[in-house]
């Protein structure tokens, strides 16, 4: 057990921080599957033609994103055994209870939208491969090879619908999380109506940063090419969601500053003397100044496109961090106040522990990894756009 | 002729197979109905461990003076004991206000005031100073209940909300939901929600709350309010009572009589 | 039609998995979940049945006839029994094991003059002052127990 160092009075049961890391990467992964579903859905939806390139990879990082999502969830519960309850009995009067329901159900959209983008190259390596490759590709088309025209005409219009239904989806999934906190009238600092609002845009403006990373990464550790249109074409809407988010949560604390209600001198005593650095400096200094004001050179100014993809791409890294920084003074801020509203308590996460930084890391890389071996078996990234058949 | 057999043959394998389409279609269609039933239905005249006593006609509150409490803790003590609470959480714990002359507010409450309280010598002066007993207050209108996404924390009829400790996952979300820092979670320990049940299993059996039995100047007080002649009705329709963060909505069951304007 | 089949084997395996769950699902639910709310109702009895750690002083009397009467006339007939003997449950079964609480701190739990504690309970400020100013007989006394009977404490007999 850590040593807490308190402050001021709290009450007796008010000691300990319940939500740990393990909350904090909760919301940061949904986070990152929702804002990777929006691209995807860009091209899908919206016919954003540039978005070309990584709509199957976005696809496919929202699904293994969306794999390990409830992981730190089952680390944090105090009897992860019962887990299944949520399935069984929810209550759906409780935000958490989506989580069981809602989360199934949009794991089934995105892994049928998978299915039915990959089928064309899932036939076609049934057809090419032979042995266990063939047996697997066979198994993953469900037996079934057709690609005439009549069925890719019917996979396009089921695509289309899937990735519409999706959008809602992603939100509600992302949505409720938001609310979860929002809608909690007992702490201050998490009970407001913007709150789901600002957790979807952040959790967008994450996702778009984590592709864009990503891709990034994929182009020069590998022969793919970077296809410069999308990458220009994701600031831009990094951007644009970016600045709505930051506007967002500088709007509810400007409502907390001005409004000065009751709980105000604890909270701003919790900001400065407990989350200074990752509030003040990290998510609402540097992490949101700076990338707000580059990302708009990015994509206003004339400027080469290497000079522009880089600054771009630091941008991300910096959003990344932001959206991290956010989720940890939320969650974390919220409960390093009493409720008595008269004492601060800390918390610091453990290194090694069911809840600590070195599970939190791990179960972080896990995804990534799930797209490798994804990589394995259908690719990606198309090597040649003109093959391309949908 | 070889045509017309294989024509028939055709003809029975799609036969079989539409049949098969639409009997195993009907069965899932049915199996979905079924089940979203099951969801959404409450599962009516299951299992009659059942109230023994009618529980419609016992509704429950609880009136704590503040102006008696002598800051002994002994209540602290004898809920440890009557519900073998973990060391470092507390279901009901005594607060004590100290005011100083230069309108400082000091609070304490050592370990919950499970060994009393000490004179602390302070620098200011300390012109008022009094003890605030805190419990569960049993809302009428529990946010914590509804907040639970499994269905573990319940109120009962009486007006009792208990946490279901083989049911309850362990997510805190009912600790963090409750306004007054009533509930916890041992993590060491068992692993799941707990808070002061109003002794549950005395006053079933027509005895009061292990903190209102040893309480030795009346300070804390349980009984019906819906029965006009017992003890709580009676200060409910006479004395000017008051609750705990009111604005909360969730309608607390703990009156208060002295409470001051520096209580939380 | 063919063009169909993928589709229609998909939708089947849906319905499939739905179903399992929906069966697992009602052999996992507990019994009585739903009888009077969305609860278990088999808790209701649970809570309801929990072992009585305390008991009411008016129990003691079974046995311990002389101390009570003398007990609840006095001023510390609010002071339960078990308070200063312990719980029941130490005490049941085995005749020979009551303690009782001898230690000045017990007393002065109650009795040690506080800031802000009501003048309803009778206060000293401490053991050494109150024995200088009440102890007339210069007994010498270490312990409050040894002029003040628990179970009369006015009556000190001095």
């Amino acid at each position: 057990m850590h040593e807490i160092i308190t402050t001021g009075f709290l009450f007796p049961n008010d000691l300990h921080a319940h939500w740990s890391v393990m909350i904090v990467l909760y919301p940061y992964i949904t986070g990152l599957v929702a804002g990777a579903f929006i691209v995807s859905s860009l091209y899908h939806v919206f016919g954003v033609k540039e978005l070309k390139p990584v709509a199957r990879f976005s696809l496919v990082a929202a699904f293994a994103f969306l794999l390990f999502a409830c992981t730190p969830l089952l680390f944090h519960l105090g009897h992860p055994e019962r887990a299944l309850n949520i399935m069984f009995t929810p209550k759906f009067t409780s935000a958490m209870s989506g989580f069981g329901y809602i989360y199934t159900f949009y794991l089934m959209i995105v892994l049928l939208e998978i299915w039915f983008v990959y089928r064309p190259e899932i036939i076609r390596r049934a057809r090419e491969t032979s042995g266990p490759l063939k047996a697997l590709y066979w198994c993953l088309a469900l037996g079934s090879l057709n690609d005439n025209e009549n069925a890719l005409a019917l996979d396009h219009k089921i695509i289309t619908v899937l990735a519409a239904i999706g959008i809602p989806s992603a939100c509600i999934l992302h949505g409720y999380v938001g609310f979860l906190f929002g809608s909690l009238k007992s702490n201050p600092w998490w009970s407001s109506p913007l709150m789901p609002v600002i957790f979807l845009l952040s959790a967008i403006v994450s996702g778009i940063s984590i592709l864009i990373v990503c891709y990034w990464l994929i182009c020069r550790f590998s022969s793919l090419k970077l296809d410069t249109e999308c990458i220009k074409t994701m600031f831009k809407y990094l951007w644009a969601f970016f600045i709505i988010d930051v506007t967002m949560e500088g709007l509810e604390l400007l409502t907390h500053v001005y409004e000065a209600h009751e709980e105000w001198h604890i909270v701003s005593l919790m900001l400065s003397q407990r989350l200074g650095f990752s509030f003040y400096v990290l998510q609402m200094g540097i992490c949101s100044l700076i990338p707000l004001i580059v990302l708009g050179f990015v994509v206003l100014k004339k400027m080469q496109d290497s000079t522009r993809i880089k600054l771009g791409l630091t941008c991300a890294a910096l959003i990344l961090i932001q959206v991290l920084a956010m989720r940890w003074n939320v969650i974390v801020g919220g409960q390093l106040f009493s409720k008595s509203l008269r004492g601060l308590t800390s918390y610091t996460p453990t290194v090694l522990g069911r809840e600590g930084l070195v599970v939190a890391l791990v179960l972080f890389v896990m995804p990534f990894v799930v797209m490798y071996v994804f990589n394995l078996i259908l690719p990606l990234f198309d090597k040649e756009p003109k093959a391309e058949q949908q | 002729m070889r045509h017309a057999a294989d024509k028939t043959r055709d003809n029975m394998k799609n036969i079989d197979r539409r049949d098969f389409l639409k009997t195993g279609g009907k069965l899932c269609a049915g199996g979905l109905i079924v089940y979203t039933a099951e969801l959404l239905l409450p599962r009516l005249g299951r299992s009659a461990k059942g109230p023994a006593y009618d529980w419609e006609k016992h509704l429950y509150g609880f009136v704590v003076d503040t102006t008696l409490c002598i800051g002994c803790g002994r209540c602290v003590k004898a809920c440890k004991g009557e519900n073998g609470v973990p060391e470092g959480f507390y279901r009901t714990w005594v607060e004590r206000y100290r005011i100083t002359e230069h309108e400082e507010v000091l609070v304490d409450s050592p370990r919950g005031a499970l060994d009393g309280f000490t004179d602390i010598e302070s620098e200011a002066k300390v012109v008022k100073s009094f003890f605030v007993p805190k419990l569960c207050n049993q809302c009428s209108k529990p946010n914590c209940v509804q907040v639970c996404p499994v269905g573990a924390t319940y109120q009962t009829k009486e007006g009792v909300v208990l946490v279901d400790d083989k049911h309850c996952v362990g997510c805190s979300y009912c600790v963090q939901a409750c306004p007054y820092g009533a509930r916890y979670i041992d993590h060491h320990g068992r692993g799941v929600a707990d808070k002061c049940t109003w002794c549950y299993h005395r006053i079933r059996q027509g005895k009061t709350t292990a903190c209102v039995q040893v309480c030795p100047v009346g300070a804390r007080l349980f009984g019906r309010v819906d029965d006009p002649e017992g003890p709580v009705a009676k200060l409910l329709h006479s004395k000017r009572l008051q609750v705990l963060k009111p604005e909360t909505g969730n309608e607390p069951m703990v009156l208060y009589i002295g409470l001051d304007r520096e209580v939380r | 039609m063919s063009y169909r089949s993928h589709i229609i084997r998909l939708v089947m395996i849906i319905v499939a998995l739905v179903v399992v769950f929906a069966l697992v699902r009602s052999f996992l639910i507990p019994e009585s979940f739903g009888t009077y709310g969305h609860y278990r109702g088999d808790n209701l009895a649970e809570q309801m049945n929990m072992p009585l750690v305390h008991l009411e002083s008016a129990f003691c009397r079974e046995c311990h006839q002389e101390q009570h009467t003398s007990w609840q006339g006095s001023k510390h007939s609010v002071v339960n029994c078990e308070v200063c003997h312990g719980h029941w449950e130490i005490h049941n079964g085995n005749l020979k094991t009551m303690t009782a609480v001898k230690s000045n701190d017990a007393c002065l739990l109650c009795h040690q003059a506080l800031t802000g504690r009501p003048a309803s309970v009778s206060q000293i400020k401490n053991f050494a002052l109150h024995r200088a100013e009440k102890d007339e007989a210069k007994t010498g006394a270490q312990t409050c127990v040894e002029c003040h009977n628990p179970h009369a404490p006015l009556e000190t007999g001095a």
